[in-house]
C-alpha cells in the first residue's frame, strides 16, 4: 500500500512541472485565442470587456476567400512538389555508398540549423531585380526587362519549396533506411519493370515515412508568414500575413484570433491524425526533426 | 481497406479536383508562369495516378540507362538548389557593390560597418539571454517529461504525450498569437521574460523527444539489475538512469539551443520594446533594405554554425571511436 502510494507519488512529482507549464502555456493560449474571436476589440489595441458575435463577421472580408484559396493552393503545391523531389531522393540516399550517403545527410541536414530568416533572405537576392538570376534570364529571352521575379506567388512557392523541402527529404528517407530492398531485386525478377517495382513495392513500402512528410510539409506551410512576407508582394498574402497584419498594423486582436481559429479549425483533421498515427506505434509518423 | 489508404484516397481526390479547377482557372486566363507551374503539377499528378502510368513506364524500360540516373542528378541538383543561394550570399557579403547585379571589386566594408552597427550586438545580447535561460529550463522540463513518459503508462500519461507532442506539429504562427492573446489578457508587459517563457514552452518538447527517443533504445534491465542490487531508486537514477540517457539529453539541449537562436516568428508576437533579439533584428533589417550588412552578418552566423556542426561532429566521432 505505503510502496503503491509512494510510486503514484513519483509519478506525480515527474509528470507536474512539464504537465502543468504546457498547460498554463500552450493549452491555455490556444484556448484563448477562440475566446478572444468572441471579444470585441477596445480602442488601445488590447480586447474589451464583454462578449459578441460581430467579430466573427469580421471574417466575411471580400479579401478573405481569395487569400485563403491562395494559401491552400501553395500549401499543396509545395506538399505535392516537395514529395515528388524526397522520394526519388530518399531512393538514391538509401542505396548508395556509406560515405555519399552521411555527405548527402550531411548536406541535408545543416539547413536544419542554419537560420531561418538567412534563407530566405538568400533568395531575396537571387530575385532581385538587379540579379544574376534577372540578367541571365533577360539575356536568355525567357522573360523580359520588365517582369518582376520577386514580389509574385510562383516566388513564394519556390521559397516555400527550399524551406520545406529538409522536412520532406529526412522522414522519407528515415522509412526507405528500413526498406528492404531484396523486394525490389524479388520483383523484378519475377517480371515487373523498374517503374512498376518503384511505384508498387518501394512506395507502398515506405508509406508511413511519406505521410508524415506530407503533414510535415502540409500544416508548417499552411501557416507560414516569413517567406509570403519577404519575397512576396501584395498579390501573395497567405493567412498569416493577415493574421499579422490584424495583430500589428490594425491592432485588432480579435479579429487577428478569428482567423487564427479559423486555420487551427482547418488544421484540426491533419493534426489528430498525425497523434492518433503516433499512438499506433509501429508506423508512426515523425516529424522531421525527431529523426535529426 | 485501412483508414490510411481511405486518407490516401480522399488526399488524391481532392488533390484532382482541385489542380483540375486550376488547369480550368488558367485556361480562362492568368498569368503565364502560374499557368504553367500549375499545369505541369497536374500533369506530374495525372501521371502518377492514372492508367497511363503503364505506358509510361514501357518508355521508360526502353530507355533504361538515362532513367537509372534520375535520382542520382536529382539528390546532387536538389542539394546544388540547396546550396546555391547561400553561396551567392557569402560572395556577394565581399562585393563593394550595393547590388549582387555587378561584381565592383573584393572588400570588407560592410563587415567593418557592422561591427559599427550597436543594435545588432544589443540584439545579440538578448538572444544569448533568452537561449541560454530557456536551454537550461527546458532540459530540466523535458527530462523529467521523457522519464515520466518512459516509465509510467495510463491515461494521464497520454493526456501528457499529447500536451507534449501537439507543439511540435502546430504551426508557430498559432503559438505566437496563442501567447500573446493570453499575456494581453492576463495584462502581463511584454519583454524579455515573455520571450524567455515562450522559447520555454516550444523547446521543451523537443528535449522531451529527444530524451525520450534515448530512453526507447537503452536496454531497461540495467535499471532493474541496479534495484535488484539493492540500489535506492535516487542512487539508481543518478548513478544509472542519467548517464545511460546523458546523449539524449545533451542532443535535446543542443537542439534547444538553435532552436532558441533562431526563432523569429513566435518570438516576434511575444517580444515588446527593449527585447529585440537577433532573428528579429534581422527581419527588420532585411525589411528596411540595408541587404549589404544582412550579407555580412549573415555570412558571419553561417561560418559559425558550420564550425559549431564540425566540432560537434569530430567530438561525437572521437566518443564513437573509444
Amino acid at each position: 500500500m505505503n510502496s503503491t502510494r509512494k510510486k503514484t507519488l513519483r509519478e506525480v512529482l515527474l509528470t507536474i512541472p512539464s504537465f502543468v507549464w504546457l498547460t498554463v502555456f500552450f493549452l491555455l493560449p490556444t484556448l484563448i485565442i477562440f475566446a478572444i474571436a468572441f471579444k470585441p476589440a477596445s480602442f488601445d489595441g488590447r480586447v474589451a470587456d464583454g462578449w459578441t458575435w460581430r467579430t466573427l463577421l469580421s471574417l466575411r472580408n471580400p479579401n478573405y476567400p481569395q487569400i485563403i484559396w491562395r494559401t491552400v493552393w501553395l500549401s499543396l503545391a509545395t506538399t505535392v512538389i516537395s514529395l515528388a523531389v524526397s522520394i526519388p531522393i530518399a531512393y538514391y540516399i538509401a542505396r548508395c555508398a556509406a560515405w555519399k550517403r552521411n555527405l548527402i545527410l550531411f548536406l541535408t541536414i545543416i539547413p536544419f540549423w542554419t537560420s531561418f530568416l538567412i534563407r530566405i533572405f538568400a533568395w531575396k537576392a537571387v530575385l532581385h531585380p538587379d540579379g544574376f538570376l534577372k540578367h541571365a534570364m533577360v539575356f536568355l529571352h525567357l522573360i523580359d526587362n520588365d517582369t518582376l521575379l520577386l514580389y509574385r506567388p510562383e516566388a513564394v512557392l519556390i521559397v516555400m519549396i527550399y524551406t520545406e523541402l529538409p522536412f520532406a527529404i529526412l522522414p522519407i528517407y528515415a522509412a526507405a533506411e528500413k526498406f528492404d530492398f531484396a523486394l525490389i531485386e524479388a520483383a523484378l525478377d519475377l517480371g515487373a519493370s523498374k517503374l512498376k517495382a518503384f511505384f508498387d513495392v518501394f512506395i507502398p513500402g515506405i508509406k508511413a515515412g511519406v505521410v508524415s512528410a506530407c503533414l510535415m510539409v502540409l500544416i508548417p506551410s499552411f501557416g507560414s508568414y516569413v517567406v509570403p512576407d519577404v519575397v512576396g508582394g501584395l498579390g501573395s498574402e497567405m493567412i498569416g500575413n493577415v493574421i499579422v497584419a490584424r495583430t500589428f498594423t490594425d491592432r485588432n486582436l480579435p479579429a487577428a484570433s478569428a482567423l487564427a481559429s479559423v486555420l487551427i479549425l482547418a488544421l484540426l483533421i491533419p493534426m489528430l491524425y498525425f497523434l492518433k498515427g503516433k499512438k499506433q506505434g509501429q508506423n508512426e509518423p515523425k516529424p522531421a526533426k525527431e529523426v535529426v | 481497406m485501412t483508414h490510411l489508404e481511405k486518407f490516401i484516397r480522399a488526399i488524391h481526390t481532392i488533390l484532382l479536383a482541385f489542380l483540375t479547377y486550376g488547369l480550368v482557372a488558367n485556361l480562362l486566363g492568368k498569368s503565364f508562369p502560374m499557368a504553367t507551374t500549375q499545369t505541369i503539377l497536374f500533369l506530374l499528378l495525372l501521371v502518377l495516378l492514372s492508367p497511363v502510368r503503364s505506358r509510361i513506364a514501357a518508355f521508360i524500360d526502353r530507355h533504361q540507362p538515362v532513367f537509372n540516373k534520375f535520382p542520382g542528378i536529382l539528390t546532387w541538383g536538389i542539394l546544388l538548389f540547396f546550396y546555391l543561394p547561400i553561396i551567392l550570399l557569402v560572395i556577394n557579403s565581399f562585393n563593394a557593390s550595393r547590388t549582387s547585379g555587378s561584381w565592383d571589386g573584393f572588400t570588407f566594408k560592410w563587415y567593418v560597418q557592422l561591427f559599427k552597427h550597436r543594435e545588432i550586438w544589443y540584439a545579440l545580447r538578448s538572444t544569448l539571454i533568452v537561449a541560454v535561460i530557456a536551454t537550461a529550463a527546458s532540459t530540466i522540463l523535458g527530462t523529467l517529461a521523457a522519464i515520466a513518459l518512459h516509465k509510467y503508462k495510463g491515461y494521464i500519461q497520454n493526456a501528457h504525450y499529447c500536451l507534449v507532442y501537439t507543439p511540435l506539429i502546430v504551426p508557430e504562427i498559432l503559438l505566437g498569437i496563442g501567447l500573446l492573446l493570453f499575456f494581453v489578457a492576463l495584462k502581463v508587459e511584454l519583454g524579455l521574460t515573455t520571450v524567455i517563457i515562450a522559447h520555454i514552452t516550444f523547446c521543451l518538447s523537443y528535449v522531451t523527444m529527444a530524451v525520450l527517443s534515448r530512453l526507447q533504445d537503452f536496454d531497461n534491465s540495467i535499471i532493474e539489475a541496479s534495484e535488484d542490487l539493492g540500489a535506492s531508486s535516487w542512487t539508481t537514477t543518478w548513478r544509472v538512469l542519467i548517464p545511460v540517457i546523458f546523449p539524449g539529453i545533451l542532443s535535446g539541449a543542443l537542439l534547444a539551443f538553435t532552436l532558441s537562436l533562431d526563432d523569429f516568428v513566435i518570438s516576434f508576437f511575444v517580444a515588446g520594446p527593449g527585447s529585440t533579439t537577433l532573428p528579429i533584428q534581422i527581419y527588420s533589417m532585411i525589411k528596411r533594405g540595408s541587404m549589404p550588412l544582412i550579407n555580412a552578418l549573415s555570412t558571419l552566423l553561417l561560418a559559425i554554425t558550420f564550425i559549431a556542426i564540425l566540432i560537434y561532429q569530430i567530438v561525437m566521432n572521437r566518443k564513437n571511436k573509444t
